[in-house]
This record gives C-alpha cells, structure tokens and sequence, in this order.
C-alpha cells in the first residue's frame, strides 16, 4: 500500500521530469534509492535509553588492573589490555545504527585495525572473537577491518553499560560489509584469538 | 505523466525490495531472539548454579544477568523486543530469582550462606529454566515467517510490475512507435533488475531455510538442556543440529568417552576427514576435554555454516556445564559439606524407606546413634580447624567400618548415625556396634596431635516392641544419652527401662 501512496505523489511531483528519463532508458543504481527513501531505523528515537529496562542488578566492579580484552596468537604473543591500556591506542567516534535495540548510538572505541596491530595480528589471519557469555563470531582479520570495525570503549560519553554489550563490544559503521552480519556484532568481547580456518578452540 | 509515474513506483518497488532485504539482515528474527534468551537465561541460572557451588564470585552471575538484559532489549522483525516476546510469566520468573541473586553474598560468599540459599534458589533456578523453555514451544510456529515476509516483498513487487505492464501495454498503443520503444526498453530494464532482486532473494531463502531447521534443532538441545535430559540425549541433539546447519555432513561429538555421530547410521571411519572442528570444556577451570567435528572436506562448508556449528559448540560446552553443576548441586543438597556423608535429611529419608523395606522382608533394621566423647575438648583446646580434621577422620573411619548395606550419615555437630538394615537379631547388632566403637576409639593423628576419643553409641532395633512407640532415631538418641550418663566410650541398647524412663518424661523434650 505504502509503495501505491508514493506512486500518486510521484505522479503529481516529478511527471515532467521522468518522461525524459523514461525515453533515456536508465535504470538508477542503489544509491538512488537510499537518498529518496528513509532508513527505516530513522523513526526510532535518536536518543538511545539512558539505561536497559531490563538490566535491574549492578555489577560488582573489577580489579583495577582487569583485563578487559585479550589477543591470542599473535606475534606479540599473549597480549592482555585493560580498558584503558585498549584507549592509549588512540580512540574514534561513530554513530551507527545499533541494529539489536534499532536506535542511532554513538560510540567511542579503538578501530580494530590499531588493535590487531598492537597484538601482531596480520590481516589474513582468521579470528575468532569471543565474548564473556562464550559467544563467538569467526571471520578473517580483513573482513573486520574492511568492514572498519571498531572496539566500542563508550557509549555517549559514559562507559558501555555490560547490560548494552560493555564493558567493550564490538560496533560496524552504517553500511559497511559486516554491518549487516548480525553474528559479527559481538557484545561484551572479551579476546580475540587467531584460529586456524575450519577450528575454533 | 502516466508513463513517469510508473517508471517512479517501478524503481521504488525495486528500492523497497532492495531496503526489505538489507533492513532484514539487519534485523533479529523473533524466533531467532527466543532462542537466544533462552540460551542467556540457561547462562543465567548456570551461573546462579556454580556460584551456589562456590565456582564463581557473584560478578559473573551479575554479568550473566546484564547479558541476558541486553538480550531481553533486542528488538525483533515484528518491532518487539525479546522481553515483550518471553511474556508476564517469564519476567515474573525472572524477577523472582533477580531478588534472590540480590541477595547473595558478595564474592564468592562463604559455604555456609551459600548451602543455607541453595534450596530456595535452586527452586527458583528451576522455575526459570521452565519458563524460558515454553519461550520455545509458542515460537515454533514463526520459524518460517522470516522467508514468508520476503515472499510478501516478491509478491508486492509482483503486482506493480502487472499494473506497469498494463499501463505500458496501453499506452504503448495509444502513443507513437518511439515512444513505445522507449517504454519497453525501460520495462525490460526494471523488470530484469527485477529479476536480479529476486535471484538475491531466492538464495536469501535458502540460506533462511537452512538456519531455520538448525534453529529448530538448536531450541531442541536448549530445551532438553533445561529440563536436565541425560548429556548423551544433549549431544546427539547438538550433533543432529550441527549436521541440519551443515547440510547433512555427518557430526561427531566427544566428551569424554562418551562419543556420538548423527545423523543416525552415518558411519564415520575413525580417519575420516575432519572439515572443521573445535573443543569444549566444562567452564573456564577445566582442560577441555570435548570435541565436535563437522566430517566431510573442508570446501562443503560455507562461513554460515561453520558459524552455525560454532554455535552448536556453545550449545554442547553449556550442556556439559549444566550436567556437572546440577550432578554438585545434587550432592551438595543431600550430603554434608564436611565430611561428605549423607546429610540428616537425606538420612531420615533413607530410614523411611528402609522401615519400609523391612517391614515387608521382615528383616531387621537397626539405627545406631554415635557420638563422640569430650568433642568439645578439642575444640576449645585446638581449635575449630583441628575439629574439623578429626570429624573427617571419624567419617571416613565410619565408612570403612560399615558393611555395604550400611547407610552412614552426619546427623549434626559430632553425631553420626548408621543405618543398619538385615540384621537377625539385637545381638548382632550390638557386635557391629562394638566394631564401630573401638575402630573410633583408636588414637588419630590430627595437625601433629595425637586425640584419642571415646564414643557413645545408641542402639535401637526396629523390632524391638519397646522402640514401638518412639521414633527410632529419638530412641537410639536416647539410648546414646544412657550411654553417655554410665561414663561414655560404651554401647548403649534403648530397651524397656530407658522407655519406661522416657515415658515418664513423656511432654518434656529431652532435645528439642
């Protein structure tokens, strides 16, 4: 119904214009159709929630020297960051669209190219991230960082809540490859280790 | 205007295909979203379990938990989220155990306060895992909505593409030959990106298809996990969904020597290639001592499905948890923390049966109650810790000394009890008696100390007319306290005089 309600306006607005373009017999690319149309997360609220309705409890703090991510098999050998060892790295700000709560979310975080650099990791080495659940997402090292995947150290300008993916989870930009790879987006990532292809320890 | 006006609503209908497609993949499935905050919730109570175990500090259960909220705020394809999905019943569950998890000790927390919580907690535990499992049986039905909703998108895009076909056909008759030229053209064109979109869509299907018999096989392990199925029934279910996600590959799953492969009748040589495999252990302390292996060459599997087995590994190392935690919690619940003898309320059940069972093979059934001399002594003397140590040598003592149909427990503080059954007569009930005794009365060696210790033991026989009207564990409890008042390290027998005796205290507890 929606697409036969855009079609009397099309009729009325742009009737000049594309009885030229229908003898010119072009059919418009992708890019076309997201600027005309919105995104349909754009009616969601922009502002994220302060906080989960779900989450009720507190979490006991950590040790002050706890580790939040460790990267195995890398030259580097075992390299254990605490959060903010991870944000010397050198930090940057997206806002995407989060596609689990369907809100745009700011976040602040390590892209993960510097990370895996940190570690040793090159780009043709299958990773497996994991988080504290045990959750894990396997993909080569190029797939993340093509996809500009970044290390989410904060949300807005507060810390990842662990009831919001934290304490850090992983975050792609809009429109990048792995964005849309809902499996890729692991929450509360905890290491990150170099597998070979067809196993996972 | 007629001819643009199609054109338009045919590069729109194009752009909503082409956004229907992308803001799915982008969008977690509701029964997908069901699955997962089953399998959070599992994670939940997992961890509510080991911490009752002393496994793990009351942060990873507060992690669990903030895990499974974050899953609870996941908004699914019909704009709900996961926990409008789970329903009152399930939040009410889960709102039980978040006040009870409120409660618990900080840290580890110490055993006492742990097994003290354990019984009202591990109800609790079990009402949750009840209810997150009927998320699953109100899901089944949506499993194919997913692929339905593109079939909608197809067939919306269908419709324009006759009422484009219509319009141009008469217009194409009414206007020039040029201009009809010009419209087919960009009729093909639309309908051949058309055509593409539905060629993505066809293979999106597919692959929907696919994940939707897995996740069908994936609900199916989370729910034999929750209702404590045996961990074989847990892996074959795990290995059958791993080979649905893997089209048919035959999967192998280890744990120990226990071994499964489905699907059912693949035979798997025992130098089969090996296309992709992974390890699991029972929680972060142990080596891992679990494999699944998806058989096959390693090019049959595609980054989904060696996702999808992946995530069949994570289904296994949680049944393999669950089946140790609730094998502790079990122990935990009906032995004593100390010793490890049977603890008091296991023990009175045992007596029930047992009256039972004696009562119709007319066997006898004896219950022997211990107690050590001058305990306290020790205590006050050497301190709790020595006290401790020599409890658990009198246990093990006590263990050696009993026959095999001998039922030995910790009744409390330095009270043992020993359940005898089949004995023929008091006599030889008194002897065995008299063996526990002196085998208690040896000297033991405790933290460089040497202790020797009398212990007092009441006798009471089930056969015994006296015994008839008392309490078999209060008489021999009574016939203890005769043993003791003679001067202690000696076998006591409750008989006519101590009855007579505890008649006449008959109202006034002697104990309680």
């Amino acid at each position: 119904m929606l697409t036969f309600s855009r079609l009397s306006v099309a009729l009325g607005a742009t009737a000049a214009m594309v009885v030229l373009s229908a003898c010119s017999a072009t059919t418009p690319t992708s890019s076309d159709g997201s600027a005309t149309t919105p995104a349909p997360v754009a009616t969601a609220s922009a502002t994220p929630s302060a906080s989960n309705p779900y989450g009720t409890l507190t979490v006991d703090p950590p040790g002050p020297t706890d580790a939040v991510l460790t990267l195995h098999g890398g030259s580097a050998g075992t390299v254990s960051l605490t959060l903010a060892q991870l944000e010397a790295l050198g930090t940057t700000t997206v806002t995407v669209d989060e596609p689990f709560v369907k809100q745009r979310v700011t976040f602040t975080g390590v892209p993960l190219s510097a990370v895996l650099a940190r570690a040793g990791i090159p780009a043709g080495s299958y990773l497996t991230t994991r988080a504290l659940n045990d959750y894990d997402y396997a993909n080569v090292a190029s797939a993340f960082t093509d996809s500009d995947a970044l290390i989410a150290t904060r949300r807005g300008d507060g810390p990842v809540p662990f009831d919001a993916g934290g304490p850090i989870r992983i975050v792609f930009p809009d429109g990048s490859a792995l964005s849309s790879v809902l499996d890729a987006w692991n929450w509360s990532i905890a290491s990150i280790d170099v597998t070979p292809q067809g196993s996972a320890s | 205007m007629l001819l643009g006006g199609l054109l338009v609503s045919s590069i729109s209908a194009q752009n909503d295909a082409r956004e229907h497609t992308d803001s799915f993949a982008r969008t977690e499935a509701s029964s997908t979203n069901a699955m997962y905050t089953m399998r959070e919730s599992l994670n939940y109570t997992s961890a509510v379990q080991q911490y009752l175990l002393g496994q793990v500090p009351r942060r990873s259960v507060q992690i669990s938990r903030a895990l499974l909220a974050q899953r609870l705020s996941v908004v699914d394809e019909n704009g709900r989220d996961g926990a409008e999905t789970a329903g009152p019943v399930y939040l009410d569950a889960l709102g039980r155990l978040d006040v009870a998890v409120a409660a618990l000790p900080p840290g580890v927390g110490s055993s006492p306060a742990r097994e003290a919580l354990t019984p009202q907690t591990t109800v609790l535990v079990d009402a949750l895992d009840g209810a997150a499992r009927r998320l699953l049986d109100a899901r089944s039905a949506e499993y194919r909505i997913q692929s339905q909703t593109y079939a909608e998108a197809l067939v919306r895009s269908r419709v324009l593409e006759l009422v484009l076909l219509v319009g141009s056909i008469a217009v194409a008759t009414a206007l020039l030959g040029w201009i009809a030229a010009g419209v087919r053209r960009t009729h093909l064109d639309s309908r051949a990106a058309l055509a593409r979109e539905e060629a993505n869509l066809a293979v999106a299907r597919a692959r929907l298809d696919r994940m939707s018999s897995s996740d069908r096989g994936q609900a199916r392990v989370l729910e034999l996990i929750a209702t404590d199925a045996s961990l074989a029934a847990v892996l074959t279910a795990t290995a059958d969904a791993a080979s649905a996600r893997c089209g048919g590959l035959p999967v192998r799953v280890r744990w120990n020597e226990l071994e499964v492969c489905r699907p059912m009748g693949a035979r798997v040589a025992a130098d089969a290639e090996i296309a992709w495999s992974a390890t699991f252990g029972a929680g972060a302390q142990d080596d891992a001592a679990g494999e699944i292996a998806v058989l096959g060459s390693s090019d049959q599997l595609d980054a989904d499905m060696r996702a999808g087995a992946l995530r069949c590994r994570d289904l296994a190392r949680l049944g393999v948890e669950r089946d140790r935690t609730s094998h502790r919690l079990t122990f935990q619940a009906t032995h004593d923390a100390l010793t490890g003898l049977t603890n008091r309320s296991v023990l009175l059940d045992e007596l029930a049966e047992q009256l039972l069972l004696s009562s119709r093979t007319g066997c006898g059934l004896a219950v022997m109650f211990c107690n050590l001399d001058r305990f306290a002594v020790v205590n006050d003397s050497l301190g709790h810790d020595v006290g401790d140590l020599l409890l658990i040598e009198v246990a093990a003592r006590l263990r050696e000394v009993a026959r095999d149909a001998d039922i030995v427990g910790r009744h409390g503080g330095d009270e043992f009890v020993v359940l005898s059954p089949t004995f023929m007569h008091v006599r030889d009930v008194v002897e065995h008696a008299e063996q526990i005794r002196s085998a208690l009365a040896d000297t033991y060696t405790i933290d460089g100390h040497a202790l020797t210790l009398g212990v007092s033991i009441g006798v009471a026989y089930a056969d015994d007319p006296a015994v008839g009207r008392h309490d078999l564990v209060r008489a021999a409890d009574l016939a203890m306290r005769r043993a003791k008042s003679l001067g202690g390290s000696r076998v006591s027998v409750f008989d006519d005089e101590l009855d007579a005796h505890a008649s006449g205290l008959a109202g006034m507890s002697l104990r309680d």
